[in-house]
Order: structure tokens, then sequence, then C-alpha cells
């Protein structure tokens, strides 16, 4: 999905911050690992320890959560959602059939297990058919039952593209048969249930009928498409449709929302509908749950390391000047933690816009990138990223250690290689492209520092920045566009979907997803078909292991075609507040702190 | 009968030397002012750094290249990689870094002001010189003309007047091109902002400008003129106007450190200068992320707008007291 940063302030309000580092409970030198259940939560409180344990253990329940980010959800209703946050955010009030462990940090919290489901689903033997069967007795926030058919119908939504999903995940459409299903507003059936690619024999069954093999499918079941949408509530214009968010959205998990302003705040409190009984996944400790979605960003660092805010869940960071405040000082630095996001940072190059069709020039390019820079750029070597050389970050399986462009030593840019390409390519004295960036954020700091990383070989560039919200629909994935701007260069980022080699590459390599139109995801319209039959044998593969070996050898075939040259591991410096218990951060979500976990240690019920 | 006036009363008034039995001479208007302003010691002072300035703007590059250092190339080693400040006390000053460092990359602060010096003074000049060639223009034809015209004219500079000049800037200057008329996105960019700030700052001159043409219109030369047979062009353009010189050096001296301040505004909104190129205001804004923890930062570009702008300002006061001493009393 896409990487979404903190938008940072353009105009500067004079705020005065006033971080208080008070220092509570000194945290004891004990060489405390995550060794069972006997931990005592005060050895937990150091730097780092959210990556790889639990920080404050504690399985009281009560109390009010204090959530705060800088930006809002990018939906309300679960089926347009496309950020990971959002999608960690969603599970609140929102089960999906399948979900990751809750309560396991480090590698064990991509761990898939059922959610709404009562088992792992089952496939047929060529692979075409998956059965999934949910738990009975279960209910909506409304009173009303959860059934198979509301799964359907949720998933039905998804298809709605012109309505309710403009900018959400598409994967039913493209794996399940009947891919012309209009979506469930222009459907013809009397029960609003006709996508032939779902079967509903009973009131607990789901039956999905897939075009090919896609070894993958249990992840494609955690999205929150697939949480259930009671039809009656749908169908019914006043609330449901694109009236369907805010209090509105019924919810089928531990909470409910019961205040929602848009792009200010949200609270949620206990869903009465819900049973511990019968949701083993989440623990649902806190009783209400307060979310501030407008804070400024320096401010909500102020309020993390004061303890005000509990956790952040935009998965934004800390701001460069906090960053370096937080390290330079022990009682701060010990609530953070420097998680990896597990997404790549790479310069994405426009074969249409010459004299990128050479490939020459393109590694010419990949030689001369000064990745220090870049990742100063990004936030420096602690907050911002670890130095990438292939595509596949290091969180999925598959990932090698390869450098198929080393650049130089101090990885500072291998002039002399750069320039021997460039000779190859027909331009040995360089040339004039251009580099198309975001206006805000660290977008300005990475155009400046590719120019001057490339000046150096005699390739001499102009800066276009656009609005963020312009960026992508407008420019990068507008192949008219960059071409008849001449804007060879741009930023991306991109974290898989879910982790695997597949979630990662499908979206960003795969040649038949282009148009004419549209690059999709794939700005620099890469279409190798080695590239494109890799990713079909993915696809089917129900084996982790052969997945993870593919994704391998896919990630040295994208690499060999010098279209994206990555230069980054995204890492982040993420503050967690002082009252917060069971705190930790999950790979499902690229580094976030997983939500469902929280509870907080004040309050009472 | 008049009082006969001393050797040193006569003296002082024509400026004349005061030993006596020395030849009188005849000052112009001009060599009294210069001799008044050479006696006020902080507008010389000032009058020093604005052509300090104006050498800096010019040589820019080549100061630069005589420090050895370059504005626009990054300094990765000299950054902490975790915190990403400049490496040392004060925000990384040293002798080969005189202003310190640009925290992220590196980039010596001293050449970027140096540089910055530039686009700050090409637009503050220029929009200036703009700004009060259509405020003389609308003004004087006001003012001389009166009725009909001036009522057109003055309800005209009304609406300019009016105009929120900040936000309309702002807008333009997100839908700038990147090229046009054969320069460069740097070239365009100074373009826009002069012609723009030129084009809605000339109301107050023209307010200004025609109160005093309407004082100088009943004067006895201007009906001299008229009798003689002047068009009423000769009249404004050659008579009335030079006898405003004065007013009008002051005005464009106090006019150019308001255009100082609206460059950095308008890039510190990021609409100014185009990357890479360093300007005071985008300096400034940069170094609101870091001031609490690199001070340094924001205290050089700030203290060089300052500077400047305090300059013009004590200049154009003291321009003030030596062409007209009387005036603003």
């Amino acid at each position: 999905m896409q990487r979404t940063t903190k938008i940072a302030a353009t105009v500067a309000a004079a705020a005065l911050v006033v971080s208080v580092a008070s220092a509570c409970s000194s945290s004891k030198g004990s060489s405390g690992g995550n060794t069972g259940t006997a931990v005592n939560p005060a050895d937990t409180i150091k730097f780092n320890y959210g990556t790889t344990g639990v920080v404050n253990p504690s399985t009281k329940k009560g109390g009010t959560l204090v959530l705060g980010g800088t930006q809002d959800l990018d939906s309300v209703d679960p089926v347009n959602q496309y950020y990971a946050y959002s999608w960690d955010f969603s599970r609140y009030y929102a089960r999906t059939l399948m979900t990751y462990k809750v309560g396991a940090p480090g590698a064990q919290s991509t761990t898939l297990v059922p959610g709404l489901a009562s088992a792992a689903p089952t496939a047929s033997a060529d692979g075409l058919t998956w059965t999934v069967k949910i738990r009975s007795g279960l209910k909506f926030s409304n009173g009303e039952d959860i059934t198979s058919k509301d799964v359907k119908y949720a998933i039905e939504r998804s298809y709605a593209v012109d309505t309710v999903n403009p900018a959400g995940p598409e994967y039913f459409a493209n794996i399940l048969t009947d891919t012309s299903y209009p979506g469930p507003y222009k459907d013809k059936a009397a029960d609003h249930l006709g996508l032939k690619g779902v079967d509903t024999p009973d009131d607990t069954t789901l039956v999905f009928h897939l075009s090919a093999k896609y070894g993958d499918f249990p992840y494609v079941l955690t999205m929150p498409q697939t949480a259930p949408v009671p039809i009656d509530v749908d169908s019914n214009p006043s609330t449901g449709g694109l009236n369907y968010t805010g209090t509105k959205v019924v919810s089928s998990g531990p909470y409910m929302i019961s205040q929602y302003t848009a792009g200010k705040n949200m609270t949620l409190v206990r869903n009465p509908n819900w049973s511990a009984a019968s949701d083993p996944t989440d623990p649902a400790l806190p009783n209400t749950i307060t979310v501030k979605t407008d804070w400024d960003p320096n401010q909500l660092d102020a309020a993390l390391l004061a303890g005000t805010v509990d956790a952040e869940y935009d998965g934004g960071g800390l701001q460069t000047a906090d960053v370096a405040k937080a390290l330079d000082n022990p009682n701060q630095k010990k609530y953070t933690d420097n998680p990896a996001a597990n997404a790549t940072r790479y310069v994405t190059i426009d074969q249409d816009v010459a004299p990128f069709n050479n490939i020459d020039c393109r590694k010419a390019v990949a030689y001369a990138l000064n990745k220090v820079d870049l990742i100063s750029a990004r936030g420096g070597s602690v907050a911002g990223a670890k130095e990438a050389n292939t595509m596949l970050p290091p969180g999925v399986p598959g990932h090698t250690d390869a450098n198929p462009y080393p650049t130089g030593p101090d990885n500072k840019g291998d002039i002399a290689k750069a320039k021997e390409e460039l000779q190859k390519c027909g331009q040995p004295n360089g040339f004039s492209t251009g580099i198309i960036t975001v206006n805000a954020g660290k977008g300005p700091g990475f155009a400046t520092a590719l120019q001057a990383a490339l000046a150096r070989v005699g390739i001499t560039t102009q800066i276009t920045q656009v609005e963020g919200s312009k960026y992508y629909s407008q420019n990068l994935q507008r192949p008219d566009v960059m071409k008849s701007k001449g804007l060879g260069l741009g930023a991306a980022g991109w974290g898989p979907d879910w982790p695997t080699g597949f979630g990662f590459f499908s979206q960003i390599t795969d040649g038949r997803l282009l148009s004419a139109t549209s690059s999709g995801s794939n700005y620099g319209r890469l279409n190798d078909p080695k590239v494109n039959s890799l990713l079909d044998q993915m696809k089917a593969s129900t084996s982790s292991a052969q997945t993870a070996q593919l994704a391998g050898q896919l990630d040295t075939q994208v690499m060999s075609d010098a279209v994206y040259i990555p230069y980054g591991y995204d890492t982040l410096l993420i503050a967690r507040g002082k009252n917060v218990t069971n705190y930790y951060l999950t790979n499902a979500y690229n580094g976030e702190v997983d939500l469902a976990a929280l509870g907080t240690s004040v309050g009472s019920s | 009968m008049t009082v006969p006036k001393t050797a040193a009363d006569a003296a002082a008034e024509v400026g004349a030397p005061e030993t006596p039995g020395a030849r009188i001479e005849g000052r112009s208007l001009g060599r009294i002012a210069w001799d008044r302003f050479k006696r006020d010691k902080i507008a010389l002072i000032s009058g020093g750094f604005i052509l300090l300035l104006i050498l800096v703007a010019i040589f820019a590059d080549v100061i630069n290249h005589a420090m050895g250092l370059d504005p626009n190339s990054f300094n990765g080693g000299l950054v902490d990689p975790g915190t990403l400040l400049p490496i040392g006390a004060r925000g990384g000053m040293s002798l080969a870094h005189p202003f310190g460092l640009e925290p992220v990359n590196g980039r010596d602060l001293f050449a970027r002001v140096v540089w910055g010096v530039r686009p700050s003074l090409i637009v503050a000049l220029a929009a200036t010189a703009v700004q009060m060639i259509l405020g003389i223009i609308i003004g004087s034809i006001a003012g001389y003309f009166g009725g009909w015209t001036d009522g057109i004219l003055s309800r005209i500079t009304d609406i300019f007047l009016a105009f929120p000049i900040l936000i309309f800037l702002i807008a333009i200057g997100s839908i700038i091109p990147s090229r046009a008329f054969g320069l460069g996105a740097y070239g365009v960019h100074l373009a826009t902002m002069i012609v723009v700030i030129g084009i809605f700052s000339w109301a107050y001159q023209a307010r200004l400008i025609r109160g005093l043409v309407l004082s100088l219109r009943e004067r006895e030369f201007v009906d001299a003129a008229r009798l003689l047979g002047a068009r009423p062009g000769r009249i404004i353009f050659r008579e009335i106007v030079p006898n405003l010189a004065s007013p009008i050096l002051v005005y464009t001296s106090l006019a150019i450190p308001a255009n100082i301040v609206l460059e950095a505004y308008l890039s510190f909104l990021g609409v100014g200068t185009p990357l890479p190129y360093s300007s005071w205001g985008q300096m400034l804004s940069n170094a609101v992320d870091f001031y609490q923890v690199d001070p340094t930062y924001m205290l050089i570009p700030g203290l060089a707008v300052f500077l400047t702008v305090l300059a013009f300002n004590l200049f154009g006061d003291g321009l003030r007291d030596a062409l007209d001493p009387r005036a603003g009393r």
C-alpha cells in the first residue's frame, strides 16, 4: 500500500513546544529479556523494547485509551481503506475473516489466525475453491445476527468502485470468478447477493470460486473488506452507501464508534453485543478509546513524551528535531522504539522518457546515487531508513543481501562506474531530465539530494514540485503527463499489502496491469515477461518456502531491469506514552503499533 | 532693516568653508544634502552596508569560490547520521564553515547566505522600480488633472490598495510554470515575483505622489509653464516631478525593505525561489523545524534579513533628513 507519511506543517505555527521529559521510575539496569510471563513491567521501559517484546505487559482492564495522530483514517468505512494504519485501527470495530495474532511481538507478529472464521480456510485439490466457516452466535452492535451473507455482501461492496470503494484494494475483483459484477447497488438480484464468485450455502459457510490458483488467499481474507456489513442497513439510502460512515458504521468488533467528527476526533465505546468468549484474539482491555486526528506533529511528539497521549496510531514517528532531542536524552529515549517499517524507498525511472529507454542510462543513475544523503533526506540512519540495495525489505521472506549496483565503499556513489555507463548509453557528458516530488514533508529534501548526487556525473535535473494529493493520481500514475513534462525520475515508496513476496511485488511489477492511460502502482511501467512469469508462479504457490525462493529470484530480475532503484528500507522512531500497556510493534502493519493489544494503566473502569 | 549676518552664519547657510577670507563657492542642493548626510554617522554606516550587500550580490560566486565553499553541494559527512544535526557546537561553525552548516544535508550556510543576497536584492530593487514608476505616473496624472481623471484613477488606486497581495502571490506561486520565455525555473520565479509585487504595490506610492502633485500644481512656475504653452505631459514630467526628487528618493529607499520582507515571506511559504537555490526566507522556513536543537540555523538568515531591512530603513531616514530636514518633525 502507499507509504503514508505524516503531513509536516509547511506554514510554521509559532507553537511553543514545551516537552516535559519527566523522569519517572528510572529503569533498573537488569538484563530483562522476554522470558515467559515473569517479566517485571518496569524492566520493559527500554529503548526499542517494543520491536521484540511487549512493553509494560498487563492484564488490567478498564480506563480510557488516548490515541493521537496527524491524519484521520483514509476512510471510516472499512471497504475503502488502504492505509496500513487504517487496517490496523479498524480491527476495533470491523472483524475480518482472518486476522493477525495479537500479543505476539517480533517475528511472531505476522502469524495468521482465524478472526470471524472458526478455523483457517481450506482449499480444494485444484486450488480454485476455498471454503471458510464463520463462528455462530455472533451479533452486530445493533443486535442483528452476523451471518455469512453479511460477509458476502461486504465483499460485494468492494466491487462498487464508482461509489463506496474508489480508493481501496480490488483484490476480490481480480481473484474471484464473475469479473463483471457491478457492485451491490446495481445488483439485479432482489437480495443484493448476486456475486457468483462467492456462495453462502448456509448462514455460517462461505465458498469462494477463484479464476486461478492463489496461494496467498488466506492473507487476502485479512482485509477490512471481509468485515461483515448488515445488508438492511447498507441498502437503506439514509444509512448505507456513501452515508455508511462515522457513527452509522455497524460494528462487528469489540468496540463501536459512538462519536465521529471527520478530520478532528473519534470516540469508541465497548460493543455490548460483542462477547470475549466468541473472540479469543481481541483482548479489548480499555473501556473507552478517544482519538484525536488533527494533532500538529510537533505537539503530538510533546504529548506522547509527556504521557498525555498513550500511542500514535498513524505510524508517523517523531519529527526531525524531536528525533535529535530524544536520541540525546536517555529519559526520553527509553520511551521510543525504532522499528523497521517493512517498506522500501526507491527512485522510479520512467522508461518512456528519453534517454531512460536505454538501460545503461538507467544504470548510470543507479551507480551515481548518494544513498547516505538520500537516507538523511528521509530522516537519517535511525529515524529515516536503513540502506537498501534490493527491492524486498528484510521483513519479507525472500529478502537477499545482494547489491547489484554498488555505490562505492562509502555508499556515496560510484562516479567512475556511473560515467562508464553513460559512455555505454551514448551520453558521455551526461544529459538533462526532470525530477518530480511532493512539495511538502520529505519530498523537497529527497529531490535536492538526488539532484546534487546526479550533478556529479553530468546529469542535470530540474525539480518539479506538486501537491501530495496530485502526486500519484495526476502525475506518477499518468504516463502521458510524465512524458510531456519530461519527468524521468520520481520518488516512490512501497510496503507489502501482506507480508509475502507476492504481497509486495504484485502491484508494482506486473506489466499486465498497465494501461495506456494509467500505470497504477507500476510507475516505471515495467513489463518484463520473466517477471510476469515469476509472479504467476508465486501466485499459485501454496508453500511459503517456495514463495520465498521465487521472491528472491523476482527481486534479482527486477533489479537487473534497473527501473526501480532502491536506496532505503524505512525505519521509524516512534514514541509511546507512559501509561500505555501491552505496547509492541507489529510487522503485520508495517512496523506500526498493534492497536488491538493496547490497554492503559490509569483510569477507573 | 535686515540684521547683518556674521560671517559664520553666512558660511553655515551656504556650506562654504568657515575660514574667513576663503572664496565662498555656490553649492547645489545635492551637495548640501550630501554634506548633511555625511554628518549622520548611522546613515553612513547603513549606506556602506547596502553598498557591501550590492557588491556581495554581484560577486557572490567569486566570493564563494575564493572561500572554497559551494551553496548547493552536500556535506553529508559533517552531519550526524542519526540526529541529522551538524557535528560540532553552534551549528557546526568552524574556520572552514564560518556560519555553520545546514542540518540533514550539511550545506554550507555562509555560501547560502551570500548566494541568497541576490534573489532578495534583485526582487526588492526591481519590484520597487516597477512600483515607483507606476506610482509616479498614475499619482501625478491623477494629481495634476483632477476632476474625472482623478476620480477614476483614485478609485482604481483604492482597489489596488485593498488587494490582499500575499494571498494572490501564494495562489500564483502554485501555478508558475517551470520554463517560460527562455528563462529557467529560477528566472521565471523571480520575474513573476517582481511583476506581481510591482503591479500590486504601486497604490501606496501613487496616493503619496498625488498629494504632493496637488500641492505643487498651484505654484507659479507651473502657471508660467502653462502660459508659455507647455503641454500637460511636459509640465508634469519636466516641471513637477523633478521637484519631487527628494520625496521620491525617500519613498524608494523605504519601499525596498518592505519588498525584501515580502520576498522572504514568499520563499518561507514555498512559492518563492525554487529548489535548490538558496534564499533567506527559504532557510528560515526550514529552520523552524530545528530551532530547538540547532538555533544557529535560524539565527543566521534571520540576522541577515533583519540587518538588511534595518540598513535600508536607517538609510532612508538619513536620506530624508539630509534632503529635507524639516520633513518628519
